[in-house]
């Protein structure tokens, strides 16, 4: 009889843990979803990207307007402009550097202009809410028929937003 | 005394715990299974661009035509994964960069071309997650090893992606 008691008050106790953890699990969701309805800490920017060296056909798969993800398919901005820049080549021969140039309808660089909204922690976008996007930092990121390898040259505030 | 001491947790506990994870899980993949089928099935071309490849291959064979049939399937390396028809097969020369007379010069590779193989597939499209053949996900800028017909191309790259029929 006892042994049936403290079956159950076991169970009884293992609810109650349960039951705390959805409360706390509740309380956290309603906290970010208030923070992301009310748009609390969320500032508008534009990020001047740059892809490395990559093929003119893929270049061209992406347009002004469209949304970039990451891959967890997070959006993270719309892409406001696209430049299509000449793709250096250095080579080194007998101690000196030489350059060159890819042709342009072979190959290229993409240079985009992202304006996005999100949270800045000491002046660094937190991508995904959380992973901080630095100068110099690389991400890959998608766009409904793409995926870029792009590297953050600057910081600019959207004028456009204000 | 020992023998009174109350264990928090149980085997009963434990089963319920158990059940409780897999209520969860049961209704976890069925909402993404119905978000699956809720997808939008788009017809897409893309072009896988095997670079740089030896032609001795393609010349034991009949030629890029042959080894890479108009029709034939492409999957994933082992095979497991179907990833749409070949519609087109296009070969250009392979370009490498050198240092000639102090400038940097592109000089056709002798023996080695650029094979382009447009592929058409169904793909389902769906926002944020982009165009899926299967579980793979087709984007211009991927890598990966394609089976092309009865050609292997390792470290292929997705060079460009268009949906539609045309």
């Amino acid at each position: 009889m006892e042994k049936r008691s403290d079956k159950r008050g076991s169970i009884l106790d293992l609810f109650l843990v349960f039951l705390l953890l959805l409360c706390l699990l509740g309380v956290l969701l309603r906290w970010d979803g208030l923070r992301r309805e009310t748009g609390e800490g969320l500032s508008a920017h534009v990020l001047r990207m740059e892809s490395g060296v990559i093929y003119r056909e893929s270049a061209d798969c992406l347009s002004a307007g469209e949304t970039l993800y990451t891959a967890s398919g997070e959006a993270v901005g719309e892409v406001r402009s696209i430049r299509i820049l000449p793709a250096p080549i250095t080579l080194q021969s007998l101690g000196r550097y030489y350059r060159g140039e890819w042709p342009i309808e072979r190959r290229c660089i993409l240079e985009i202009e992202l304006s996005v909204t999100g949270r800045m922690r000491d002046g660094v976008l937190l991508l995904d809410g959380r992973v901080p996007l630095a100068v110099g930092s690389e991400q890959t990121l998608f766009s409904s028929a793409t995926q870029l390898s792009l590297r953050l040259l600057q910081y600019g505030a959207d004028e456009t937003q204000k | 005394m020992l023998m009174n001491k109350r264990r928090f947790f149980s085997l009963a506990d434990w089963l319920i715990l158990l059940a409780v994870i897999g209520v969860g899980l049961f209704f976890t993949l069925r909402v993404r299974a119905e978000r699956r089928n809720a997808d939008l099935t788009q017809t897409v071309r893309y072009t896988v661009l095997a670079e740089g490849v030896p032609t001795d291959a393609a010349d034991a064979n009949g030629g890029w035509e042959e080894l890479i049939a108009r029709g034939s399937s492409v999957t994933t390396a082992t095979g497991t994964a179907h990833l749409g028809r070949v519609e087109r097969v296009r070969v250009s020369p392979s370009l490498s960069a050198t240092v000639r007379e102090g400038r940097v010069t592109l000089l056709e590779t002798p023996d080695r071309v650029d094979v382009y193989v447009t592929v058409r597939a169904e793909a389902s499209a769906r926002e944020g997650d982009g165009l899926r053949v299967g579980d793979i996900r087709i984007a211009a800028g991927a890598t990966g090893d394609f089976r092309l017909g009865a050609y292997l191309a390792g470290g292929a790259r997705i060079v460009s992606v268009k949906v539609g029929e045309a």
